[in-house]
Protein backbone atom coordinates (compact mmCIF):
# COMPACT_ATOMS: atom_id res chain seq x y z
CA UNK A 1 0.00 0.00 0.00
CA UNK A 2 2.38 2.67 1.19
CA UNK A 3 4.76 2.85 -1.67
CA UNK A 4 4.02 6.13 -3.28
CA UNK A 5 7.27 7.08 -4.92
CA UNK A 6 6.84 10.78 -4.68
CA UNK A 7 5.82 11.53 -1.11
CA UNK A 8 4.07 14.79 -0.27
CA UNK A 9 5.72 18.18 -0.02
CA UNK A 10 9.04 17.73 1.76
CA UNK A 11 10.53 15.15 -0.53
CA UNK A 12 8.85 16.62 -3.55
CA UNK A 13 10.74 19.81 -2.91
CA UNK A 14 14.01 17.98 -2.50
CA UNK A 15 13.59 15.69 -5.46
CA UNK A 16 11.79 18.10 -7.70
CA UNK A 17 12.71 21.72 -7.29
CA UNK A 18 16.37 21.19 -6.70
CA UNK A 19 16.64 19.14 -9.85
CA UNK A 20 15.98 22.07 -12.14
CA UNK A 21 18.99 24.32 -11.78
CA UNK A 22 21.42 21.64 -10.70
CA UNK A 23 23.20 20.90 -13.94
CA UNK A 24 26.69 21.95 -14.80
CA UNK A 25 25.30 23.07 -18.14
CA UNK A 26 23.23 25.75 -16.47
CA UNK A 27 26.37 27.07 -14.87
CA UNK A 28 27.94 27.44 -18.27
CA UNK A 29 24.86 29.04 -19.71
CA UNK A 30 24.56 31.59 -16.95
CA UNK A 31 28.19 32.55 -17.35
CA UNK A 32 27.82 32.90 -21.08
CA UNK A 33 24.84 35.17 -20.50
CA UNK A 34 26.76 37.23 -18.01
CA UNK A 35 29.44 37.89 -20.58
CA UNK A 36 32.07 38.28 -17.93
CA UNK A 37 35.22 36.28 -17.82
CA UNK A 38 35.28 34.50 -14.53
CA UNK A 39 38.76 33.08 -14.12
CA UNK A 40 38.58 29.72 -15.84
CA UNK A 41 39.90 27.75 -12.90
CA UNK A 42 37.17 29.09 -10.59
CA UNK A 43 34.54 28.12 -13.14
CA UNK A 44 36.06 24.67 -13.50
CA UNK A 45 36.15 24.20 -9.74
CA UNK A 46 32.50 25.12 -9.51
CA UNK A 47 31.60 22.80 -12.33
CA UNK A 48 33.42 19.90 -10.68
CA UNK A 49 31.75 20.60 -7.33
CA UNK A 50 28.28 20.78 -8.89
CA UNK A 51 29.00 17.57 -10.78
CA UNK A 52 30.05 15.78 -7.61
CA UNK A 53 26.92 16.99 -5.81
CA UNK A 54 24.66 15.95 -8.71
CA UNK A 55 26.26 12.51 -8.99
CA UNK A 56 25.81 11.86 -5.30
CA UNK A 57 22.24 13.05 -5.47
CA UNK A 58 21.46 10.83 -8.48
CA UNK A 59 22.79 7.82 -6.61
CA UNK A 60 20.54 8.55 -3.64
CA UNK A 61 17.49 9.01 -5.88
CA UNK A 62 18.18 5.77 -7.73
CA UNK A 63 18.51 3.91 -4.42
CA UNK A 64 15.32 5.60 -3.15
CA UNK A 65 13.36 4.46 -6.17
CA UNK A 66 14.57 0.89 -5.73
CA UNK A 67 13.77 0.77 -2.02
CA UNK A 68 10.84 -1.37 -0.99
CA UNK A 69 10.09 -0.37 2.60
CA UNK A 70 9.38 2.95 4.34
CA UNK A 71 12.26 2.33 6.75
CA UNK A 72 14.67 1.81 3.87
CA UNK A 73 13.39 4.91 2.09
CA UNK A 74 13.75 7.04 5.22
CA UNK A 75 17.30 5.81 5.75
CA UNK A 76 18.25 6.52 2.12
CA UNK A 77 16.73 10.00 2.18
CA UNK A 78 18.70 10.86 5.31
CA UNK A 79 21.81 10.43 3.13
CA UNK A 80 20.65 13.00 0.55
CA UNK A 81 23.55 15.40 -0.04
CA UNK A 82 22.84 18.93 1.13
CA UNK A 83 24.27 21.14 3.85
CA UNK A 84 27.45 19.06 3.86
CA UNK A 85 28.42 20.77 0.62
CA UNK A 86 27.95 24.30 1.98
CA UNK A 87 31.52 24.80 3.29
CA UNK A 88 32.99 23.92 -0.10
CA UNK A 89 30.64 26.19 -2.04
CA UNK A 90 31.23 29.00 0.45
CA UNK A 91 35.00 28.61 0.29
CA UNK A 92 34.86 28.78 -3.49
CA UNK A 93 32.58 31.85 -3.35
CA UNK A 94 35.11 33.61 -1.11
CA UNK A 95 38.08 32.54 -3.20
CA UNK A 96 36.41 33.72 -6.43
CA UNK A 97 35.01 36.87 -4.83
CA UNK A 98 33.65 39.41 -7.29
CA UNK A 99 33.24 36.96 -10.17
CA UNK A 100 30.11 35.35 -11.57
CA UNK A 101 31.44 32.04 -10.29
CA UNK A 102 31.26 33.49 -6.78
CA UNK A 103 27.65 34.54 -7.43
CA UNK A 104 26.84 31.01 -8.62
CA UNK A 105 28.50 29.52 -5.58
CA UNK A 106 26.53 31.79 -3.20
CA UNK A 107 23.33 30.65 -4.88
CA UNK A 108 24.37 27.08 -4.11
CA UNK A 109 25.08 28.03 -0.51
CA UNK A 110 21.57 29.46 -0.24
CA UNK A 111 19.96 26.48 -1.94
CA UNK A 112 21.70 23.95 0.28
CA UNK A 113 21.09 25.79 3.55
CA UNK A 114 17.43 24.92 4.05
CA UNK A 115 18.12 23.99 7.65
CA UNK A 116 20.36 26.96 8.36
CA UNK A 117 18.47 30.20 8.00
CA UNK A 118 21.39 32.49 8.93
CA UNK A 119 23.74 30.95 6.37
CA UNK A 120 21.08 31.03 3.66
CA UNK A 121 20.33 34.69 4.27
CA UNK A 122 24.00 35.62 4.45
CA UNK A 123 24.29 34.21 0.94
CA UNK A 124 21.33 36.29 -0.24
CA UNK A 125 22.73 39.45 1.35
CA UNK A 126 26.12 38.89 -0.22
CA UNK A 127 24.53 38.36 -3.62
CA UNK A 128 22.57 41.61 -3.32
CA UNK A 129 25.53 43.61 -2.05
CA UNK A 130 28.28 42.28 -4.29
CA UNK A 131 26.59 40.86 -7.37
CA UNK A 132 23.61 43.08 -8.13
CA UNK A 133 25.13 43.93 -11.53
CA UNK A 134 25.47 40.27 -12.51
CA UNK A 135 23.06 38.42 -14.78
CA UNK A 136 23.45 35.44 -12.42
CA UNK A 137 20.97 37.21 -10.12
CA UNK A 138 18.29 35.83 -12.48
CA UNK A 139 18.81 32.49 -10.73
CA UNK A 140 18.43 34.10 -7.33
CA UNK A 141 15.02 35.47 -8.29
CA UNK A 142 13.86 31.89 -8.94
CA UNK A 143 15.27 30.66 -5.64
CA UNK A 144 13.52 33.44 -3.73
CA UNK A 145 10.14 32.09 -4.86
CA UNK A 146 10.01 29.71 -1.92
CA UNK A 147 12.32 31.57 0.45
CA UNK A 148 9.50 33.20 2.41
CA UNK A 149 8.70 29.84 4.03
CA UNK A 150 12.15 29.98 5.59
CA UNK A 151 12.76 33.69 6.06
CA UNK A 152 9.30 35.20 6.25
CA UNK A 153 7.83 37.29 3.47
CA UNK A 154 9.14 40.69 4.52
CA UNK A 155 12.88 40.29 3.81
CA UNK A 156 12.11 38.31 0.65
CA UNK A 157 9.79 41.02 -0.66
CA UNK A 158 12.42 43.68 0.13
CA UNK A 159 15.14 41.72 -1.65
CA UNK A 160 12.99 41.25 -4.74
CA UNK A 161 12.03 44.94 -4.81
CA UNK A 162 15.71 45.86 -4.64
CA UNK A 163 16.45 43.62 -7.61
CA UNK A 164 13.53 45.05 -9.63
CA UNK A 165 14.87 48.56 -8.94
CA UNK A 166 18.58 47.99 -9.32
CA UNK A 167 19.43 45.23 -11.75
CA UNK A 168 20.73 46.45 -15.12
CA UNK A 169 19.48 43.28 -16.84
CA UNK A 170 15.98 43.11 -18.25
CA UNK A 171 15.87 39.33 -17.78
CA UNK A 172 16.76 39.67 -14.12
CA UNK A 173 14.18 42.42 -13.54
CA UNK A 174 11.51 40.33 -15.28
CA UNK A 175 12.29 37.34 -13.05
CA UNK A 176 12.31 39.46 -9.91
CA UNK A 177 9.01 41.19 -10.71
CA UNK A 178 7.39 37.84 -11.51
CA UNK A 179 8.61 36.21 -8.29
CA UNK A 180 7.62 39.31 -6.32
CA UNK A 181 4.09 38.94 -7.71
CA UNK A 182 3.94 35.28 -6.70
CA UNK A 183 5.22 35.97 -3.17
CA UNK A 184 2.82 38.90 -2.71
CA UNK A 185 -0.16 36.83 -3.87
CA UNK A 186 0.60 34.23 -1.22
CA UNK A 187 0.73 36.91 1.45
CA UNK A 188 -1.96 37.11 4.12
CA UNK A 189 -2.05 40.90 3.76
CA UNK A 190 -4.87 42.03 1.45
CA UNK A 191 -2.86 45.05 0.26
CA UNK A 192 -0.04 42.72 -0.75
CA UNK A 193 -2.47 40.67 -2.84
CA UNK A 194 -3.48 43.77 -4.75
CA UNK A 195 0.15 44.65 -5.27
CA UNK A 196 0.81 41.10 -6.46
CA UNK A 197 -1.80 41.62 -9.13
CA UNK A 198 -0.11 44.87 -10.13
CA UNK A 199 3.21 43.05 -10.44
CA UNK A 200 1.80 40.45 -12.81
CA UNK A 201 0.06 43.11 -14.87
CA UNK A 202 3.35 44.98 -15.10
CA UNK A 203 5.15 41.76 -16.05
CA UNK A 204 2.72 41.34 -18.96
CA UNK A 205 3.10 44.94 -20.10
CA UNK A 206 6.86 45.22 -19.71
CA UNK A 207 8.21 41.70 -20.20
CA UNK A 208 5.32 39.76 -21.77
CA UNK A 209 7.25 38.46 -24.78
CA UNK A 210 10.35 37.44 -22.85
CA UNK A 211 10.88 33.67 -22.57
CA UNK A 212 9.87 32.16 -19.26
CA UNK A 213 10.43 28.41 -18.95
CA UNK A 214 10.49 26.00 -21.86
CA UNK A 215 8.26 27.39 -24.60
CA UNK A 216 6.37 29.64 -22.24
CA UNK A 217 6.54 33.42 -22.05
CA UNK A 218 6.23 35.73 -19.07
CA UNK A 219 2.85 36.75 -20.47
CA UNK A 220 1.49 33.19 -20.34
CA UNK A 221 2.96 32.52 -16.92
CA UNK A 222 1.67 35.80 -15.46
CA UNK A 223 -1.78 35.24 -16.97
CA UNK A 224 -1.86 31.90 -15.13
CA UNK A 225 -1.47 33.70 -11.81
CA UNK A 226 -4.07 36.32 -12.70
CA UNK A 227 -6.49 33.55 -13.70
CA UNK A 228 -5.89 31.81 -10.38
CA UNK A 229 -6.49 35.07 -8.57
CA UNK A 230 -9.75 35.77 -10.44
CA UNK A 231 -11.23 32.26 -10.66
CA UNK A 232 -9.67 29.87 -8.18
CA UNK A 233 -10.00 31.52 -4.79
CA UNK A 234 -11.93 30.13 -1.85
CA UNK A 235 -15.59 31.16 -2.26
CA UNK A 236 -15.53 31.12 -6.05
CA UNK A 237 -17.30 28.51 -8.19
CA UNK A 238 -14.55 26.32 -9.62
CA UNK A 239 -14.24 26.95 -13.35
CA UNK A 240 -15.48 24.20 -15.64
CA UNK A 241 -12.91 21.85 -17.08
CA UNK A 242 -13.15 18.83 -19.37
CA UNK A 243 -10.78 15.94 -19.76
CA UNK A 244 -10.70 12.21 -20.52
CA UNK A 245 -9.99 9.33 -18.18
CA UNK A 246 -7.56 6.45 -18.77
CA UNK A 247 -10.17 4.61 -20.83
CA UNK A 248 -10.71 7.56 -23.13
CA UNK A 249 -14.06 8.43 -21.55
CA UNK A 250 -14.63 12.19 -21.49
CA UNK A 251 -15.87 13.83 -18.30
CA UNK A 252 -16.18 17.31 -16.91
CA UNK A 253 -16.01 18.83 -13.47
CA UNK A 254 -19.68 19.85 -13.47
CA UNK A 255 -20.68 16.16 -13.85
CA UNK A 256 -19.97 16.01 -10.13
CA UNK A 257 -22.27 18.84 -9.07
CA UNK A 258 -24.27 17.62 -6.06
CA UNK A 259 -21.22 15.91 -4.61
CA UNK A 260 -18.40 17.19 -2.46
CA UNK A 261 -15.36 17.02 -4.70
CA UNK A 262 -11.65 16.81 -4.01
CA UNK A 263 -9.65 17.83 -7.08
CA UNK A 264 -6.20 16.34 -6.59
CA UNK A 265 -3.40 17.22 -9.04
CA UNK A 266 -1.05 14.30 -8.60
CA UNK A 267 1.50 12.02 -10.21
CA UNK A 268 4.49 9.85 -9.49
CA UNK A 269 6.63 10.76 -12.47
CA UNK B 1 -1.59 10.79 1.27
CA UNK B 2 -2.48 7.83 -0.90
CA UNK B 3 -3.41 5.25 1.75
CA UNK B 4 -5.52 7.87 3.48
CA UNK B 5 -7.23 8.84 0.23
CA UNK B 6 -8.06 5.19 -0.48
CA UNK B 7 -9.48 4.71 2.97
CA UNK B 8 -11.57 7.88 2.66
CA UNK B 9 -12.94 6.91 -0.76
CA UNK B 10 -13.90 3.47 0.56
CA UNK B 11 -15.49 4.82 3.72
CA UNK B 12 -17.51 7.49 1.88
CA UNK B 13 -18.55 5.39 -1.10
CA UNK B 14 -22.24 5.74 -0.25
CA UNK B 15 -21.93 9.48 0.43
CA UNK B 16 -22.16 12.47 -1.94
CA UNK B 17 -18.38 12.60 -2.39
CA UNK B 18 -15.94 12.15 -5.25
CA UNK B 19 -12.18 12.23 -5.38
CA UNK B 20 -10.94 13.29 -8.81
CA UNK B 21 -7.32 12.78 -9.75
CA UNK B 22 -5.76 15.08 -12.31
CA UNK B 23 -2.80 12.98 -13.32
CA UNK B 24 0.48 14.18 -14.82
CA UNK B 25 2.21 10.82 -15.36
CA UNK B 26 1.74 10.51 -19.12
CA UNK B 27 -0.41 8.57 -21.57
CA UNK B 28 -3.26 6.14 -20.89
CA UNK B 29 -1.07 3.03 -20.82
CA UNK B 30 1.34 4.55 -18.31
CA UNK B 31 -1.46 5.79 -16.08
CA UNK B 32 -3.35 2.46 -16.27
CA UNK B 33 -0.28 0.64 -14.99
CA UNK B 34 0.11 3.05 -12.09
CA UNK B 35 -3.58 2.83 -11.18
CA UNK B 36 -3.42 -0.98 -11.23
CA UNK B 37 -0.20 -1.10 -9.24
CA UNK B 38 -1.50 1.32 -6.62
CA UNK B 39 -5.09 -0.03 -6.60
CA UNK B 40 -6.48 3.42 -7.36
CA UNK B 41 -10.15 3.27 -8.32
CA UNK B 42 -11.30 6.87 -8.48
CA UNK B 43 -11.86 9.00 -11.57
CA UNK B 44 -8.79 10.30 -13.33
CA UNK B 45 -8.19 13.03 -15.85
CA UNK B 46 -5.24 12.33 -18.13
CA UNK B 47 -3.48 15.66 -18.09
CA UNK B 48 -0.30 14.38 -19.76
CA UNK B 49 2.60 15.99 -17.96
CA UNK B 50 3.09 18.79 -15.46
CA UNK B 51 2.43 21.29 -18.27
CA UNK B 52 -0.88 19.59 -19.09
CA UNK B 53 -3.89 21.71 -20.06
CA UNK B 54 -5.71 21.47 -16.73
CA UNK B 55 -2.63 22.06 -14.60
CA UNK B 56 -1.68 24.99 -16.82
CA UNK B 57 -5.14 26.58 -16.77
CA UNK B 58 -5.37 26.25 -13.00
CA UNK B 59 -1.81 27.53 -12.58
CA UNK B 60 -0.64 24.45 -10.70
CA UNK B 61 3.03 24.85 -9.85
CA UNK B 62 3.42 22.25 -7.12
CA UNK B 63 2.29 18.68 -6.66
CA UNK B 64 0.12 17.57 -5.07
CA UNK B 65 -2.19 20.58 -5.33
CA UNK B 66 -5.61 20.07 -3.81
CA UNK B 67 -8.93 21.90 -4.09
CA UNK B 68 -11.97 20.91 -2.05
CA UNK B 69 -15.31 21.93 -3.59
CA UNK B 70 -18.71 21.81 -1.95
CA UNK B 71 -21.72 20.19 -3.60
CA UNK B 72 -22.44 23.44 -5.47
CA UNK B 73 -18.99 23.48 -7.03
CA UNK B 74 -17.76 26.32 -4.83
CA UNK B 75 -14.10 26.18 -3.80
CA UNK B 76 -14.11 25.92 -0.02
CA UNK B 77 -10.56 24.82 0.79
CA UNK B 78 -7.22 24.82 -0.99
CA UNK B 79 -4.15 22.75 -0.23
CA UNK B 80 -5.52 20.79 2.69
CA UNK B 81 -4.01 17.36 3.13
CA UNK B 82 -4.54 14.20 5.12
CA UNK B 83 -6.38 14.91 8.39
CA UNK B 84 -7.23 18.49 7.36
CA UNK B 85 -8.59 17.28 4.03
CA UNK B 86 -10.70 14.62 5.72
CA UNK B 87 -12.11 17.17 8.16
CA UNK B 88 -13.00 19.48 5.28
CA UNK B 89 -14.64 16.69 3.30
CA UNK B 90 -16.67 15.36 6.23
CA UNK B 91 -17.88 18.85 7.11
CA UNK B 92 -18.96 19.53 3.50
CA UNK B 93 -20.60 16.13 3.11
CA UNK B 94 -22.62 16.81 6.27
CA UNK B 95 -23.50 20.24 4.89
CA UNK B 96 -24.58 18.72 1.56
CA UNK B 97 -26.83 16.18 3.25
CA UNK B 98 -28.19 18.74 5.70
CA UNK B 99 -29.05 21.24 2.99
Amino acid sequence: MRNRMRPPIGIGLVLGLLAVPASAQDVHKAQAVAGQSAPADFAKKLEALVQRYNDERSEVITAYQKATTDEERARILAGMPGAGYVPEFRALAQEARGTDTAAQAWIWVMRLSEEDKATAWQAVTTLLEEHMQSAVIAELTGELRYASYQHGEKPVIEALRAIVDESPHEKVRAGALFTLGAVLLESKEPTNKQEGRNCFEAVITEYGDQPYRGDSTYRKAAEGFLYELDHLQVGMVAPEFESVDENGVPWKLSDYRGKVVVVDFWGFW
Amino acid sequence: MLPHEKELVERLKAEPFALLGINSDGDAETVKKILARESITWRQALDGDTSGPWATKWNVNGWPTIYVLDANGVIRYRDVRDAAMEKAVLELVAEAKGG
